[in-house]
């Protein structure tokens, strides 16, 4: 293996959580999501030679990360609406399996009830990250970031609820 | 389930995920790659045996038949435009899986819209498609039935033939040219969601 190459998969193994994240934010199932985290990790190993800010590595994996997942989703309704209601048990089974915490599993059901762009804008609240941060990652104003946190954040409680009374 | 109780439900999926060792990682890195180059080798593999097959029939049609000018016109044209559009069908291809990811979403979804709505505003597929299944068409049967164009085309028998193939050709290529602007317009459509939904 080449020192470029170790070293680009010594940085990946301290951040994969964010790939992981970025996989269970946007796919249901776990076929979807491994192929997913597949197309990151390459699409990160062709970009990494012309990374110049060593600095800045979260935001260039949530960037690649985060475009990827997005240009895929397409393809991925098409697979579905022709497959009509995939089976999650056949192809691998859904976040259950994956996140044993009762309260982290709702949170994702819930997620994946949002809209793409609100489910990013959740992602990277989630994970911490600031206004500037986020507006750099997704190329919206600052001032946008804030309402769309908000908003994101009214529709995610929304949904929250709407599956606990579901569940009593 | 309050604002602290989301962010730390959260925070919680690091702890229940498997890390991924080096060789883990580098594993799934080699598979990907792998598929990838075997995606890019299968689609480029195909148009390029077919559009190499086509140019040698071609040039031996034509090598065969220099003294019949208008057939030699016809397959010098078809030569030109399937050499002109299978280098732009590669270039988009390379495009396509060459398109940065290391700029922020709305920069890049910009970027996949205006690649997909020039495709989509751009008349030359519906002409060239069937211009070469025309072409292509002409020039194997008037090379099979071993006489002179002008001939061939004159004859009342093999002009109905000819119409007959070229009304079957022009179906399928049209039908193939609807297939992938019905793919384009769902993905300019998942664009536009995508835009929508950034306001």
């Amino acid at each position: 293996m080449n020192k470029l190459k170790q070293e680009f998969l010594d940085i990946l193994s301290s951040y994969q959580g964010i790939l992981h994240k970025v996989t269970l934010v946007y796919y249901k199932t776990k076929a979807q999501r491994e192929d997913m985290f597949q197309e990151i990790l390459y699409q990160l190993w062709k970009s990494y030679p012309k990374l110049k800010k060593r600095e800045s590595i979260g935001s260039w994996i949530y960037k690649v990360a985060i475009n990827t997942s997005l240009s895929q989703i397409n393809k991925n309704k098409e697979i579905e609406f022709r497959e009509e209601l995939p089976d999650l048990s056949a192809s691998g089974g859904t976040e259950a399996e994956l996140i044993k915490n009762e309260e982290t599993r709702l949170l994702i059901e819930a997620i994946h009830q949002l809209n793409d762009i609100d489910k990013t804008v959740m992602l990277l609240y989630l994970d911490e990250k600031s206004y500037d941060e986020i507006a750099e990652i997704t190329g919206l104003s600052i001032s946008n970031v804030g309402v769309k946190i908000n908003r994101a954040k009214k529709t995610l409680y929304h949904h929250l609820t709407k599956i606990y009374h579901e569940r009593k | 389930m309050k604002e602290n109780n989301i962010q730390s439900a959260w925070q919680k999926i690091d702890s229940e995920l498997q890390p991924e060792t080096n060789e883990e990682l580098n594993n799934k890195l080699k598979l990907k790659s792998k598929k990838i180059m075997n995606k890019f080798l299968f689609s480029t593999g195909i148009s390029g045996i077919i559009s190499a097959g086509v140019i040698v029939f071609l040039i031996i049609a034509t090598v065969n038949r220099w003294d019949d000018i208008y057939y030699r016109t016809i397959n010098f044209a078809l030569g030109l435009i399937i050499l002109i559009s299978f280098g732009s069908a590669i270039s988009s291809f390379v495009f396509l899986l060459n398109a940065p990811k290391n700029i922020p979403l709305k920069q890049a979804l910009t970027i996949r819209k205006k690649k997909i709505s020039k495709w989509l505003s751009s008349k030359l597929p519906y002409f060239i498609l069937p211009v070469i299944c025309m072409l292509l068409m002409l020039s194997i049967h008037v090379y099979f039935e071993q006489s002179h164009f002008a001939e061939v085309i004159t004859t009342e028998e093999s002009f109905f033939g000819l119409i007959i193939g070229l009304t079957v050709g022009l179906a399928v290529a049209w039908f193939a040219m609807k297939k992938i602007r019905e793919s384009q317009l769902s993905h300019l459509k998942h664009l536009d969601e995508l835009f929508e939904e950034m306001k």
